[in-house]
């Protein structure tokens, strides 16, 4: 019988380390543990039994499926064509195919992330060789590779929301993230313009309202009123915007026509919320009055 | 008048057909039921030699024939689900490591129940929509009792302590006894009626990194019920008090590492079962218990004697008939509803389960059961070693606890889903330090 030194609990002969603290059993009497005399451990693969399937053994078998194939579509195009012609596009199809499906099969360890990574990268690589396949140049791939990395920066950005937990370092990232995919949208989009004047100052305002109003939502310790009347001024504030853009790109003038009416309703509505959730009298008589 | 109807249609409907409706507490738990929310709870019993699974099941078929509520199927009508009398023969598992597992009723010949053996372990897995942990454990004490008879290490059972299996079982047994003492005492109801189930109040709930898929860690401390009662007996509280007084203390230092906000801190509670039959002495094997939540507010609690102050002042105000009866009235009044009673099943299971998602999961922070004192024949006794209770795993409650004395050895189980010791590490390094000695048995 082990004790354990941290927690002063008696532990059963089975016990490696303590259940409650994590700390190692270290008894100089006894060089083996016994086995669990009050639950079965978990079931362990003897000799003699089947093996687990080794994962390689299918990356194998995948791998020579998509060499069989794309040798066999590139030696029909060599008959017949004298030459390799159309046969690339397949061939690289199966290049990506392999490359997403059996690729992982030849790693220890998987992540999702890590899979996603590969895919998005192996994606760009594949849509910039098939516009050049096609047309000699990488006119339209660039916008597909854009849309590509945009959408690896938003799935990156959780993921690391998730290893960080912290507000400051993730919002500096987005900020950034967006920023670098506006510019590189601009280094090649033809209408420049209209993405400036239309796009640029909505898209910036709503990162900078989204992040305001999570940084107020979060601070508030009346969570679901402040949550109400900032949703309802930040949806607001972004209407006053949009309508201000389209104005100004019609008319070369600020001004507010519907969004006018959306803030003459939003706006006493918001006063209203805010002036109960701020006096502890009035929430509680409202709530009286309102419990079921 | 409602109330008044389905009793009377209840024991109009069992004197008939061999089914049984289900009772008003467990109307609940086949919405609920899913992998991860299994609704079992499991009560067992250690020996002192190795269980002989022969043996076990040949005591489980003669004794089954007394306990023809626990020996059904359940099937789905229209409004509500219902048991049905199963003919099958029942099966004896071999325990898993992860007790407390989802019980398909498919594989299992039709019961929802298990009887699950290892080592020298005997554990029954009981589905709740069954009983509640009174009825699973005189269940088991018939069996073990059979068991052992079985087995020439006693020559005959006292009925004292032990359900005769010769008896036939009595009406009341499967009675619904929510409805029945509603119908008895529906005068003693208190003028001022207070919705007292389901309460407004948010409670601080814990948070955890999850185990892997369908994992469950026990952890059982034996600590000498004679060193738990003199500690109690320091702070002039009983044993249940300490142990949720303990409790509450650990989740205080939860709450305390987890938010940091000390003006965003919340109340905390413990939900705990309470045994109706000790208040209505009903000889109901079905589920009758209802539950209180003693609850503290961590910003006003100066030290450890003040939590138990406030849990003893608690229970002593809420520990009373008028407020059970009117508990037991507020659960009977929503199933008995017209409108509730005439919502087609698929539509209830929809609505109950997103009811439990929401309002249900922030009524309590944990729970915690005491099923109190065994008590067998003295010739039983010396055959075993201590019981064990373990309350299954749940979506909501992500660390529970359980307790059952027997002889001087109390087991308190703490049942986790997440990854972190901290509670039951908490508890019984406060027990050890009070002066109790604890041993400790795991799965893990």
């Amino acid at each position: 019988m082990s004790y354990c030194v941290q927690c002063g609990v008696k532990l059963s002969d089975y016990h490696k380390k303590c259940p409650l603290c994590g700390t190692e059993v270290i008894n100089p009497n006894t060089y083996e543990f016994a086995a669990n005399t009050d639950y079965p451990d978990y079931p362990v693969v003897n000799e003699g039994e089947a093996s687990p399937v080794r994962r390689y053994m299918t990356g194998i078998i995948l791998s020579i499926q998509a060499f069989v194939y794309s040798f066999v579509v590139l030696f029909i195009d060599w008959i017949t064509g004298k030459g390799i012609n159309w046969s690339l596009i397949p061939t690289l199809s199966l290049a990506l195919l392999w490359f997403s499906v059996a690729y992982p099969f030849f790693r220890k360890k998987n992540s999702f992330f890590r899979l996603f990574t590969y895919d998005c990268i192996a994606l760009i690589v594949y849509i910039m060789l098939l516009n050049y396949i096609i047309s000699g140049n990488f006119i339209w791939a660039r916008y597909v590779a854009v849309s590509v990395l945009f959408l690896w920066i938003i799935i990156a950005g959780i993921f690391l929301t998730d290893k960080i937990r912290k507000v400051f370092p993730i919002t500096i990232y987005y900020i950034l993230s967006t920023v670098i995919i506006v510019f590189i949208s601009l280094s090649f989009a033809e209408q420049k313009i209209a993405i400036l004047k239309l796009g640029l100052p909505v898209i910036i305002s709503f990162v900078v309202i989204s992040l305001i109003s999570y940084f107020i939502i979060k601070s508030s310790s009346k969570g679901a009123w402040t949550m109400v009347s900032v949703l309802l001024v930040s949806s607001t504030l972004m209407c006053l915007i949009i309508d201000a853009t389209l104005h100004y790109s019609v008319h070369s003038s600020i001004g507010f026509t519907w969004s006018l009416i959306v803030a003459v309703v939003t706006i006493p509505l918001t006063a209203t919320i805010t002036a109960i959730s701020k006096s502890n009298e009035l929430y509680a008589a409202i709530s009286k009055k309102l419990h079921r | 008048m409602a109330v008044r109807i389905i009793y009377v249609y209840n024991r109009y409907m069992n004197d008939k057909q061999k089914w049984y409706k289900l009772d008003t507490s467990a109307k609940i738990y086949p919405a609920l039921e899913s992998l991860r929310n299994p609704s079992i709870f499991r009560v067992s019993v250690t020996l002192r030699e190795q269980v002989n699974p022969d043996l076990l099941l040949h005591a489980l078929k003669n004794i089954r024939g007394r306990f023809p509520y626990y020996n059904v199927h359940m099937k789905h009508g229209l409004f509500w689900s219902y048991l049905e009398h199963n003919n099958n023969e029942p099966i004896i598992w071999k325990d898993s490591q992860s007790p407390c597992r989802r019980i398909t009723p498919i594989f299992n010949n039709g019961f929802l129940y298990k009887i699950k053996y290892f080592n020298k372990k005997i554990a029954l897995d009981m589905f709740h929509v069954l009983t509640d942990g009174y009825g699973a454990m005189e269940f088991l004490k018939c069996i073990l009792a059979e068991y052992l008879l079985q087995k020439n290490e006693i020559s005959d059972i006292d009925s004292q302590y032990i359900i005769d299996k010769n008896e036939i079982p009595a009406e009341e047994e499967s009675e619904d006894a929510f409805l029945k003492v509603l119908e008895e005492h529906k005068d003693e109801l208190p003028a001022e009626k207070k919705r007292s189930l389901m309460g407004k109040k948010t409670y601080f709930k814990m948070k955890g990194k999850m185990l892997p898929h369908s994992s469950f860690q026990v952890v059982t401390g034996l600590v000498s019920a004679k060193s738990l009662k003199e500690i109690s007996a320091r702070y002039e509280a009983t044993v249940t008090q300490l142990i949720v007084s303990l409790y509450l203390e650990a989740l205080i230092h939860v709450q305390a590492k987890q938010v940091k906000n000390k003006e965003k801190h919340l109340n905390i509670s413990v939900q705990l079962p309470v045994n109706m039959r000790r208040f209505y002495p009903k000889k109901c094997m079905r589920n009758f218990s209802l539950f209180v939540i003693p609850y503290i507010d961590p910003r006003e609690t100066k030290n450890f004697q003040s939590i138990v102050d406030e849990v003893k002042d608690f229970m002593k105000a809420h520990l009373t008939t008028d407020h059970l009866l009117t508990m037991v009235e507020d659960n009977c009044s929503i199933a008995a509803n017209f409108f509730v009673r005439h919502v087609p099943l698929f539509l209830k299971n929809i609505i109950i389960r997103f009811m439990n998602n929401t309002a249900g999961s922030t009524q309590f922070s944990v729970t915690l059961s005491n099923l109190g004192v065994v008590k067998l024949p003295e010739n039983m006794e010396e055959h075993i070693d201590y019981f064990n209770m373990v309350l299954g795993p749940s979506i909501h409650n992500k660390c529970t606890c359980s307790m059952v004395s027997f002889n001087d050895k109390a087991a308190i189980t703490f049942e986790k889903t997440i990854k972190s010791s901290f509670i039951a590490e908490y508890v019984f390094k406060k027990l050890v330090e009070m002066g109790a000695a604890v041993e400790i048995k795991s799965n893990y």
